[in-house]
């Protein structure tokens, strides 16, 4: 269960990157966080999971303070960075251990969770090269796996579907009900609202730091679309 | 004007040297004057050297030989520092991608990257060069002349040196491309040359100190060995535009030729490295590992630093002396070793003992591994933050692998010495507990340094290795402990026995670190979260 309670953060103490967010994604939930480039998603998910410091409030990981206990919230999450910046020098393989030794996840769960990924996003004959030889979709198929290799409670993703094959979006969109299904709690952030609108339990659409709407997706769009909704939000 | 547009945004992009990210109530006048200091600091070195060597010329009006002495420093320091920013910043720049979609002449992307490279250099030399035009004109009073001649000449510096180091540059990346084990073959090819060159400049050592004696001849001997030199010295004692013109010449020909010749073949290799895509054999499951969380961010760390040729090359030059010193000895006996003393005008009743103390002192020192460590993590520090490992096991584990690196380098040394020289046991723990203190001195001098001065969005590693504030800090903060080391040594030598002297040095080393260690834990881990990228 991931709190964000009353949460404020600026850059250079001048600008108020987000400013007073307040809600809630509960156990089994699927989650998404909407907005305009800028709007200030990037910034809350970086909060969230340890990246970035923040001024006021507070962000609580199944109960625990993200700024008293920092190490016992990230124990229970993964994160997906929207831009995966992996350590180049590293192959797959290398990369997906080096996380999973942070994360001190047993041989067993580590060896069939990478199994069953790597099958599942296509990329077992890659797991040996290295990650400065992969695309963008690669890169990303190689962050998805670190990270579900150590059975996070919570799953924050930034952009998670960016430069994705369409089969593994598929994949990923079916991995994602089925984490929802076991009771883990799954946020991220997306520009892709048609996905946002099939998949999500809620929504929150957020705009200069601020939540503009937040609720379930039938609550949002009523008989309209939440593409139009996303836009006329923006245009206020 | 597209050169003039890239090339702004080449500058506005990567010549941040002093660059560092204002945070509310950080010390921002600290940071701004620390770096001015130490320019200061190595000025001012640079300055009285240049002064004592003046004094001694000025009598008989050869004043401009103390300057085509630190002309020729200056030419051989870029020329030997160009062979691996070279290949930093012409082949492994990260902006290839974006600048080879834009519709830009290749001409261009390297007439920029040469200017780029000039420009560090440029700066880098003023340090040396500054204080000897200063020590010059206050002997000398010259003119206006003078003044612009020698601002002129500071711009030609770099150029011919930059070019031929390039050109090796060029081929050190061409020859190693060859090899399997391109890393590799490249930091031993650049070190090669690099002690090539030293080993000269080491040779010609005798022939430098008979300047004083012989310094007209000499002078031309430099004119002819160094043409622009000759032809400076020329301009600033008897003006003549021919000799203006010539000395223009002679830099600004081998310049175009180098940017019309070299664009035809530096894409080749670029291209030619980008296309080679590593096809390994098939994952086994034999390859999931389970390890300590300490020991996989060790081999993460060390996997960083053995990918980056420019950042072994930069931090392996004490380390390969740390090698070879011993074994020289070790073949040809004390006998070498004094005389080196002696031609240093060092008298040889000074132990051997106490030189090696000051050896591996130096090793450590000029080994400043940490400093770049945080920078060269860029933008992949946000999954480092994000992963369930303090602030605190991060930093000992950058400290963990300056010893794994560092460590049986110094250790080799120190075995080596003990086996040859056979010295008493005191001696044995004083250097055993000085290879470690060295190496945590320096590692968490560098590590504080490059968490005041991070540069995270660096293009490529020869910025952050060569170029940060955070990596000169580190060296000269090494060299200062080691020259204040010898000074305070040199003079309580008389008053208290050697043994008693380097026992409290190194205690005075270990509290030290100890102290840097406390602060680094307690303040470092505050200052590694706040990075932001």
């Amino acid at each position: 269960m991931i709190e964000i309670k009353n949460v404020s953060k600026t850059y250079d103490g001048k600008k108020k990157a987000i400013d007073n967010l307040s809600f809630e994604v509960k156990d089994g939930e699927i989650f998404a966080f909407i907005g305009h480039n800028g709007a200030g998603k990037t910034t809350l998910i970086k909060s969230l999971v340890g990246i970035l410091s923040f001024e006021e409030g507070d962000i609580l990981i199944n109960n625990k303070s993200i700024k008293e206990d920092p190490i016992g919230c990230k124990l229970d999450m993964a994160y997906v960075p929207d831009n995966p910046d992996l350590y180049e020098n590293m192959s797959a393989i290398d990369f997906i251990n080096f996380v999973c030794d942070m994360y001190d996840t047993s041989l067993e769960t580590r060896k069939e969770n990478i199994e069953k990924y790597a099958k599942m996003f296509e990329i077992e004959d890659k797991l040996k090269d290295d990650i400065s030889s992969f695309s963008h979709g690669m890169k990303q198929k190689v962050a998805l796996i670190a990270a579900l290799s150590h059975n996070p409670k919570v799953l924050v993703m930034d952009e998670p579907f960016v430069g994705l094959d369409p089969k593994s979006v598929y994949d990923m969109k079916e991995l994602m009900k089925q984490m929802a299904k076991e009771g883990k709690t799954i946020f991220f952030s997306t520009h892709i609202l048609d996905v946002a609108e099939k998949l999500c339990d809620r929504v929150a659409i957020i705009k200069d730091g601020k939540i503009v709407k937040i609720g379930k997706m039938k609550d949002i769009k009523g008989d309209s679309s939440l593409e139009k909704v996303f836009l006329e939000l923006g245009e206020k | 004007m597209k050169t003039i547009s890239l090339l702004k945004a080449c500058f506005t992009q990567d010549m941040n040297m002093f660059k560092y990210s204002a945070k509310k109530g950080s010390s921002k006048l600290t940071k701004k004057l620390f770096p001015i200091l130490l320019f200061i600091l190595v000025g001012v070195s640079i300055g009285t050297y240049a002064y004592v060597i003046a004094k001694e010329l000025y009598p008989y009006h050869l004043t401009y030989i103390m300057l085509s002495m630190f002309i020729f420093m200056v030419t051989i320091i870029t020329f030997m520092e160009g062979i691996y920013k070279s290949q930093g910043i012409l082949f492994e720049a990260r902006d290839n991608d974006l600048l080879f979609s834009l519709p830009i002449k290749k001409s261009q992307i390297l007439l920029v990257r040469i200017i780029k490279l000039l420009a560090f250099q440029f700066i880098y030399n003023l340090m040396f060069i500054l204080p000897a035009f200063v020590i010059y004109i206050y002997f000398e009073k010259p003119g206006i002349s003078f003044f612009l001649i020698s601002l002129l000449m500071s711009l030609l510096i770099p150029i011919i040196p930059t070019i031929v180091s390039s050109i090796l540059g060029y081929t050190v990346k061409l020859v190693s491309s060859k090899f399997k084990s391109k890393k590799i073959m490249q930091t031993l090819l650049s070190s090669l040359i690099f002690l090539f060159i030293f080993f000269i400049s080491m040779n010609a050592d005798d022939f430098i100190k008979n300047i004083v004696s012989k310094a007209e001849s000499i002078n031309d001997l430099l004119t002819s060995i160094y043409y622009p030199i000759g032809a400076y010295i020329d301009l600033i004692t008897k003006f003549k535009l021919l000799d203006l013109i010539k000395l223009l010449l002679i830099n600004i020909i081998p310049f175009l030729l180098f940017i019309f010749l070299g664009s035809k073949y530096y894409f080749k290799i670029i291209f030619s490295s980008k296309e080679d895509v590593k096809i390994k054999k098939r994952f086994k499951k034999g390859l999931i590992v389970k390890q300590k969380p300490m020991v996989s961010l060790v081999k993460k760390e060390l996997k960083r630093y053995f990918s980056s040729v420019v950042y072994m090359f930069n931090t392996s030059f004490g380390l390969i002396l740390a090698v070879i010193v011993p074994i020289i000895l070790c073949i040809k006996g004390q006998d070498v070793f004094d005389d080196f003393l002696i031609g240093y005008g060092v008298s040889d009743d000074l132990s051997l003992s106490v030189i090696f103390y000051f050896f591996i002192l130096f090793v450590g020192a000029m080994t400043s591994i940490s400093s770049s460590s945080i920078s060269l993590e860029g933008k992949t520090i946000n999954i480092t933050k994000s992963l369930p490992i303090s602030e605190k096991t991060i930093l000992q584990s950058k400290i963990l692998t300056c010893f794994a690196i560092e460590l049986p380098f110094i250790m080799f040394s120190d075995v080596l010495f003990f086996i040859m020289f056979k010295p008493n046991i005191s001696y044995i723990i004083l250097i055993t507990i000085l290879s470690f203190v060295v190496i945590l001195l320096t590692a968490c001098i560098g590590l504080i340094a490059n968490l005041k001065y991070p540069k995270m969005n660096a293009s490529n590693d020869t910025e952050v290795v060569k170029q940060s504030m955070s990596s000169m800090i580190g060296v000269f903060s090494g060299m200062g402990i080691l020259i204040l080391s010898i000074l305070l040594v040199a003079y309580l030598s008389d008053k208290f026995s050697m043994l008693i002297l380097l026992s409290v040095h190194v205690t005075l080393l270990f509290i030290t670190s100890i102290i840097l260690y406390l602060y680094l834990i307690k303040f470092g881990t505050i200052e590694y979260r706040k990075i932001n990228v």
